[in-house]
Parts: structure tokens; sequence; C-alpha cells
């Protein structure tokens, strides 16, 4: 519900994450949503020289054929993969090799290029060290494959980069014309067009008449369920859209996603909670396999939920709600005294410093559950009264944190194990209505994604919006990154 | 199956009832010589219309999607918040976090 940035700039973050966070109940200082951080060029890094080993030729053949894989990965390759084995070229190439080594597994951002809301950074890497042990071993190729993010997930993706680029080198796709809604029935043109447009990504829809018949029908709603719209069937203004994003773009998407994958822990806890926030999804792993899941309600554009990871440690139930300055300001002082006595607020405090608290109770903005983690952002997830909310299928709607479909499932849960919090206990204390703190027996990772492409193991591409623009934002950081990486070599 | 003797049977004794009901109003054509019965007026020729989007009223609707299981639910929703199940990467799978000094990224 709260998400109010307390610092200005975040440390980077290892997972699991501790960080000295505020009090997520004391009040906050609310800070107005800071303009869009333009990228930096940091000054060029001087590397301290170093004595570049001798590779045999095999092994510069062997780096130069790992260069010229390295766009598979989505990392645009350096320019040293051609020249002859020159003592001056090879340094070249074992430069280009480094860089793209450091580019693969850690990312291509610096840390000054992080977005104050992209709370889930990777650790600093210097591959150096394992490039001097792979070449000592003889085993190059073997070490630059285990450097990408090890997980189905990019993996899937990377073959997904794979094929998107195909489809955007043979023309991509025809801008779909708009006009009515495109529905069951329907035959012409357009529809002969929307046919030929879902076959280029949906290779189940067979070939057929410029008409709106049952093959269409249900490709349509497999693309509507790619693109996580309602599966109506039909082509509306959304759908349209959707289908109407370049093959270029999509490649973007697709490469933005596979840099953020680098930035995850090399290892994730068996246990553990995962949110994608683009996805307005929950999902619980247990021992490594995916146990619960549940919609949830993320951010609004503006209001975005962070990417961070942290440890939840408790549970409160029957929360009362401190109310950020912001909010209250903007959403609950114009309604006046009526409005907030009958909804349970109470004011603390007097004057300019007054502050609004909400009881808690079956009004509170946070449902009959909270559960803590500490982050600098003041986000939490959290019950709501506002179920009605969870039957959409767009679902950015809170102020940050994210609200849960079902989170006395999600406790009960995350409480098994302890002796004290049985879900008969858990049960009576919801039905007492008194605030208390539950500690977890075990804290739990939670793990806030922003996923907004990601691939099934059977080939399908999924594509969601991207609700707060981090996909271009992070495009063009990436192009600035890869530049600069090449002025860098240049110069070196 | 079940069902459809019943159904059968019933459509029978309807189609029955019809006949009998209405079958006097409606002469055979070819009992209908003796005086040519005013032809009605021709419908309007039917539009040869462009094929176009069927108009939304008249439109089918779409069948409602397949729906998803539970348990695929579950897999579908830890597919969209990120498949984080380790793939193998080879006996050097941690060959980079080993060279790095240990890594927690």
């Amino acid at each position: 519900m709260i998400r109010v940035p307390r610092r200005p700039a975040l440390a980077v973050l290892t997972a699991p994450v501790l960080l000295a966070a505020a009090q997520p109940q004391a009040v906050p200082t609310i800070q107005s949503p800071p303009p869009p951080p333009s990228v930096v060029a940091p000054p060029p890094v001087v590397a301290p020289p170093r004595a570049m080993p001798r590779l045999t030729d095999a092994q510069l053949g062997e780096l130069r054929a790992i260069l010229d894989t390295a766009d598979a990965n989505g990392i645009a390759p350096s320019d040293a993969t051609s020249a002859a084995p020159t003592s001056q070229d090879a340094t070249t190439l074992i430069n280009a090799a480094l860089d793209y080594a450091k580019a693969v597994h850690h990312g291509r951002l610096a840390p000054e290029e992080f977005m104050k809301d992209w709370g889930l950074r990777p650790a600093e890497y210097d591959p150096w060290p394992g490039f001097l042990d792979a070449v000592q071993k003889n085993r190059l190729t073997a070490w630059f494959n285990s450097l990408p993010p090890p997980y189905a997930g990019y993996d899937t993706l990377k073959k997904a980069l794979a094929r998107y680029r195909e489809i955007e080198k043979a023309g991509g796709w025809d801008t779909l014309s708009e006009g009515t809604d495109l529905v069951p029935g329907a035959s012409g043109d357009r529809v002969a067009a929307l046919r030929t447009r879902l076959a280029i990504e949906d290779s189940a829809l067979p070939e057929g008449p410029a008409k709106y018949d049952a093959d269409v029908t249900a490709a349509v709603q497999r693309a509507q369920r790619r693109y996580g719209l309602e599966p109506t069937g039909s082509v509306g203004k959304a759908t349209l859209a959707a289908l109407n994003v370049p093959a270029h773009d999509r490649v973007r998407q697709i490469e933005a996603n596979m840099e953020r994958w680098r930035w995850l822990p090399a290892e994730l806890p068996q246990h553990r909670i995962q949110v994608n926030i683009a996805a307005a999804v929950l999902t619980v792993f247990d021992a490594d396999k995916p146990v619960l899941s549940m919609r949830a309600v993320t951010g609004r554009p503006g209001d975005e939920t962070p990417m961070l990871s942290s440890m939840i440690h408790s549970i409160v139930f029957n929360p009362p709600w401190n109310v950020p300055t912001s909010i209250a300001k903007r959403e609950l002082w114009p309604k006046g005294a009526a409005y907030l006595k009958s909804h349970g607020y109470r004011v603390i405090g007097s004057g300019p410093t007054a502050r609004l608290q909400q009881a808690a109770g079956p009004k509170s903005a946070l449902g009959r559950v909270k559960f803590d983690f500490d982050n600098p952002y003041g986000v939490y997830l959290h019950d709501t009264p506002s179920q009605g909310t969870f039957d959409r299928y767009s679902r950015l709607a809170s102020h940050g944190c994210v609200r849960l479909a079902h989170p006395v499932d999600l406790a009960k849960l995350t409480l098994q194990g302890s002796t004290d919090w049985t879900p008969d206990a858990v049960d009576a204390a919801l039905a007492k209505g008194s605030t208390v703190r539950a500690p977890l027996p075990e804290r739990i990772a939670v793990f806030l994604f922003y996923w907004t492409a990601y691939a099934s193991a059977d080939g399908r591409v999924s594509f969601l919006a991207d609700p707060y623009s981090w996909d271009s934002a992070l495009a063009d950081r990436l192009k600035t990154s890869a530049d600069r990486a090449k002025q860098q070599m240049a110069a070196r | 199956m079940r069902r459809r003797l019943p159904i059968l049977a019933g459509a029978t004794l309807l189609a029955l009832f019809a006949a009998a009901c209405h079958k006097p109003e409606e002469p055979a054509a070819n009992e209908s010589n003796v005086t040519e019965p005013a032809k009605p007026a021709p419908p309007p020729a039917p539009k040869v219309e462009k094929p176009v989007e069927a108009p939304k009223a008249e439109a089918p609707k779409a069948p409602p999607p397949p729906e998803v299981m539970p348990d695929q639910q579950v897999l579908d929703d830890a597919d969209a918040t990120g498949m984080t199940a380790r793939t193998d990467r080879g006996s050097d799978g941690d060959a980079g976090a080993a060279a790095n000094g240990g890594e927690g990224q």
C-alpha cells in the first residue's frame, strides 16, 4: 500500500539482503517521484596495467569463437575478433573477452546507471582471476559457458532472442490497421492480416481463409494470454496494440529482461517468494518447486513497486496503517473529518506534524495481514479490503506495496513449523482482531522482480506491457554502456 | 446418449403435432396449380457486400478460453514470476564465482 523512498540512493543489495531500513510503520518523509535520472557516463576507467597471459594460438582461436557467439546472449560483440594473433591483437582480443565475461555475468550497467527503484543489483565482479585460471587450466570455453545466469528463465529467453531476431530479420510483421473491434465471425482483409500476423508467433494456427473462425479465435486467446490480457477471443484496442508492437521492440524487450537476470544472485534460496511486479503475480517456492501462487496488486505507474530482495521476518495480524503524509495530504485530508472517523482514522499529534493512523479492522487498508521485511522503500506484502481488484487482468493499482489475494494462505504456509502459530492460532488471532506480531520460524527470502518477457520451456514467449517504462529505460542504458565499452576498448 | 432417446421421441411427437396443426394450411406445391398464388414480393436481393467485419450485434461470441487447472495455473504463475530453476552449466558451473573469491551477487 505504502511506498516511500527513504533514501536518495540505494546501497548495493546483496541477496538475501537485510538493509538497516526504517521501520515500515514509521511515518516517513514523502518525496515526489523524482524525474527519470539521466544516464551519466562514468569517467573512463583507467585499469591498472596487468600482465597479459600468453595464450596459445588455439586459445586465441577459442576466444574468437566465443566472442563470435557473444551476441546470442544479447551482448554486443566487440570488434576484436578478426585479427591474426599478433601480440598486440592478442591483447585486444583478451580485453574484449574480459569485457564480454563481465557483461554476460554481471551485466552491462555501472552502479550509477541503476534507477533508484532498481534495488536488485549485482555485486561487483572482476573476471580477471577466473580468466587467468581458465587460461592456465586450458578450459576457456567451459569457463565462459559458466558465466551466464544459471537459470532456466535466462536460457529460455536466450532461445527466444534468437527466434525473434530471426523474425525481425525476415521483416517482422505488418502493423494491423485500426478500426472496429475484430470479433469471431468477421471476415475480410483485416481478418486476413490478423491471421497472418498471429501465425508469425503462433505455429499452432493453421493456414485458412480470411475468416475469423474458431482457429483464429483460439489463436487470439493464446496471444492474449501471452500478452497478459483477458482472453476474450476478440481483438480490441489492447490486443491490437500488443500485436502491433514491432518485432524490433520485442527483441529489445527480451534483451532488457536478459540483463535483469544478470542482477540475480548466483544462487537463490530453495524456499523463497517471488513476485513479478509487471504481471502482479506471486509464487511461493519450496525446495525449489512452486507450491502456491496467487494474484497480487502492485504499484501503479508513478507509485512503482521497486525491484528488491529481502527476507520476511514476521507477520503482523490485524495491523494498523500509519498513513504516509503524501497519501494523507493527497487522498485523505480532503475527504473531511466525518469520512476519516467513519473509516477508522485517528489523528496523531497536531499542527503541521499531525499524521493519520487507521485502526486495524475490516476497513484497514492493510487488511488483516502484513508481511514485514526490511527494505529502504517502505514497501511490504499485505492483505487488502479491496478484493475486487484481483478480478482485473491489469492489477497495477497500489501505492507501491504488494497486495495479496490470499494472504492468510501465505501466512499459514510461512508459519509452518512454528509451535505457537499453528493454522488454528492464526485463525484465532485474526478473529480476535487485536494487533499481534508473529515471528517466522525461519525467515523467508522475498524477491520482487520485473519481468515483462519470459519464455516457457515449450518455447511460448510471453510479453507483458512495460507499465513503468523500465524496459526502454534499460535498453537505452544498455546501448550507452555498450558504446562506452567499445570506446574504452578502442582507447586501450 | 442416455438423453438422446427421450429427446428424439419428444422431437418426433412435436414434429407430428406440428405437422397435424399446420399441414392443411400449406398445400404442397403440386396441389396449388389451380390458381397461382400471388407471388409475394421478392425479397430484396441480398446485397453482395464486400466481406467486412461482422457487426458486433450479430457476431457469435467467442467461446470461453480453455479452463486452466489449478496446478497448471501455479506452474504458469511460476513461469511468470521467473523460471528460477537452476540449469546445469557443466562442471564449471560455479567457476565464475569460485574464481572471483566466492560470489554472492
